[in-house]
């Protein structure tokens, strides 16, 4: 496993938004969590990732508790965040974005090896390179988001709602490259999806969300088929 | 790209002529105000690396620049140190208070951390009054010695100590300039633009924020050590409200986030209110009027408003003139 959480409590203030969340992200799978609006999807990946802390439970990465840990000490063991609504820097070029995101010491060593296989995997990037970063389209700054992450050379990737205020087209491109990422980088990845027949479609595991507790989970291919499932997320 | 780095070039040299040759004049008035610029534009620029690059607004900065000079004052006057490690251990003692207001204010961001940090200025000027067995309270300290001359340069001349300043400042911007172009620089200003974003690729932001509080009022401290040893004159008004306004309008007027544009600022603040001494107890009012006015009408400053109109234009044009092409 790459990720174990164990009955994780959050709270905002003294507002408790997660409860007794228990999930697992298999080594080189694509994990979902789906659920409406204000379920905690965000709340949870910015708990992983350190932002937050949790008042109890436990975050188990590679077999080593990360509770507790500042942000930066959590992206040193490979774990990166990609965060709800892309949060580049705006006025910074594409290139300073990618920069910036081989910030740990490992992979500045590799930075230029780094920025030429991810220029690879996203062309688009290449030839907006010194583009300021909120010059770009939503597309272009989704996938700016992803490879600034990639920099950091991720072993589990967390990536909150990649298919936020896109084109369906754009999605599905966006989609193509995460898919990508697992089968060719060998990257974990664990996304927030609103859009469950896309989160359905690419993902190996799937973990509903709802008030903050996980109600349901399984295999995608199998939850897929429940009834309620389809009805209430999928609508058909 | 390369062109325009080159004309900069040009651009300074041709400044740092000017400066050079300005005490030819002997004009001691313009020799006074200049050193009083160089001095003020050094704190600018420091103040700037908070408020311009991480986007803090900072109240009390008088603050700083008060404890260099007294630091330096007493320790030459009380146990005889020399004035220039006076200057140096004023910029010590600055940094330490910087360390005192920045850690616990690490968390504070906007409006909070404003308030907090226009206490902070509150509380060394209450201090500088109060502690008058060792301050001489709002007497103040005259007769504090000038710098020592070193070899056949004696600094209690003017030009000498124009001299003197000049290189200071040059230094100190090159400095910056350095410091802000460089991968920290980039990593501020990332930090500035989304915190959280900064975090996520692993930034230590903390880490950061605490070192640029230290390098700025160190550099605080040390303008303030310089101006002590030059006026050989303080008292408690140095750390007082309408100073931190007068650095911070000298920031905002100049161009926020610029290497450059503080100076800019002080320089015309410094000759305006030469201009103006008459209306001297009106200052206040003057600058909360003054930065009212470019917040609303010249965000970018001075600095800023000639970049936009002078050089984008051109580079902006070209740009659109390339488009079409391709
Ligand atoms: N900074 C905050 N302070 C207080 N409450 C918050 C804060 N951020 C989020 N919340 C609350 O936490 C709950 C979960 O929010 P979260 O952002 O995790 O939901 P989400 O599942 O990501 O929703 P969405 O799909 O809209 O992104 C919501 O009720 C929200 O109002
Ligand atoms: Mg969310």
């Amino acid at each position: 496993m790459s990720l174990v959480i164990n009955s994780l409590d959050v709270y905002y203030g003294k507002v408790q938004i997660l409860r007794e969340i228990s999930l697992k992200v298999d080594h080189g799978s694509i994990t979902a969590l789906i659920g409406p609006n204000g379920s905690g999807k965000t709340t949870l990946l910015k708990t992983i990732s350190g932002i937050l802390r949790p008042m109890k439970g436990s975050i188990k990465y590679e077999d080593k508790e990360i509770v507790g840990l500042q942000p930066h000490e959590i992206v040193e063991l490979g774990i990166i965040h990609v965060p709800e609504g892309r949060r580049l820097f705006p006025y910074l070029t594409v290139y300073e974005n990618l920069l910036l995101g081989s910030y740990n010491k490992k992979a500045r060593e590799r930075f230029k090896d780094n920025l030429e296989r991810i220029l690879t995997i996203f062309p688009i990037l290449k030839e907006r390179l010194h583009q300021k970063a909120g010059t770009l389209s939503g597309g272009e700054q989704q996938m700016l988001a992803i490879a600034r992450a990639l920099m950091a050379e991720p072993r589990l990737l967390l990536i909150d709602e990649p298919s936020l205020g896109l084109a369906p087209k754009i999605i599905d491109t966006v989609y193509e490259h995460i898919k990508t990422l697992k089968e060719s980088e060998k990257i974990t990845i664990l996304l927030a999806e609103q859009n469950a027949a896309k989160a359905f479609e690419v993902s190996d595991y799937v973990y509903v969300l709802e008030t903050g507790r996980v109600v349901r989970e399984g295999k995608a291919v199998e939850l897929i088929q429940d009834e309620e499932i389809r009805k209430v997320y999928l609508g058909i | 790209m390369r062109m325009s780095s080159l004309n900069n070039i040009a651009y300074i040299i041709l400044l740092i002529i000017i400066f050079v040759l300005i005490p030819l004049s002997g004009n001691q008035y313009i020799i006074h105000i200049m050193i009083l610029s160089f001095i003020n534009a050094i704190l600018a620029s420091a103040l700037d690396l908070l408020v311009g690059y991480t986007g803090s607004l900072i109240l009390g900065y008088a603050a700083f620049y008060a404890v260099g000079a007294y630091t330096s004052t007493l320790l030459s006057i009380n146990i005889g140190l020399s004035p220039w490690l006076g200057v140096a251990l004023g910029g010590v003692a600055s940094m330490l208070a910087g360390l005192a207001m920045g850690i616990p204010a690490l968390r504070l961001r906007g409006p909070y951390l404003a308030i907090s940090t226009l206490g902070f200025g509150v509380i060394v000027y209450l201090l500088l009054i109060n502690l008058d067995f060792i301050t001489r309270g709002p007497l103040g300290i005259p007769n504090i010695p000038p710098l020592p001359g070193a070899g056949l340069i004696d600094f209690s001349s003017r030009t000498s100590y124009y001299y003197l300043m000049l290189t200071v400042y040059i230094i100190i911007l090159y400095i910056l300039w350095m410091l802000t172009s460089s991968r920290y620089g980039r990593i501020l200003v990332a930090m500035r633009e989304d915190e959280d974003a900064a975090k996520a690729v692993g930034i230590n932001t903390s880490l950061y924020r605490i070192s640029v509080y230290m390098i700025s009022t160190f550099i605080a401290g040390v303008s303030g050590g310089f101006y002590a040893h030059y006026i050989r004159y303080v008292n408690p008004d140095m750390s007082s409200l309408s100073q931190s306004i007068a650095i911070l309008s000298m920031v905002l007027l100049g161009g926020a986030g610029t290497v450059i544009g503080p100076s800019i600022g002080a320089f015309i603040l410094m000759f305006v209110s030469e201009i103006l001494r008459p209306l001297l107890e009106y200052r206040l009012l003057i600058y909360g009027t003054l930065i009212i006015l470019i917040i609303r009408f010249f965000p970018g400053g001075v600095y800023g408003y000639l970049i936009k109109n002078l050089v984008q234009r051109k580079t902006v044009s070209k740009e659109i003139v390339g488009e079409v092409k391709t």
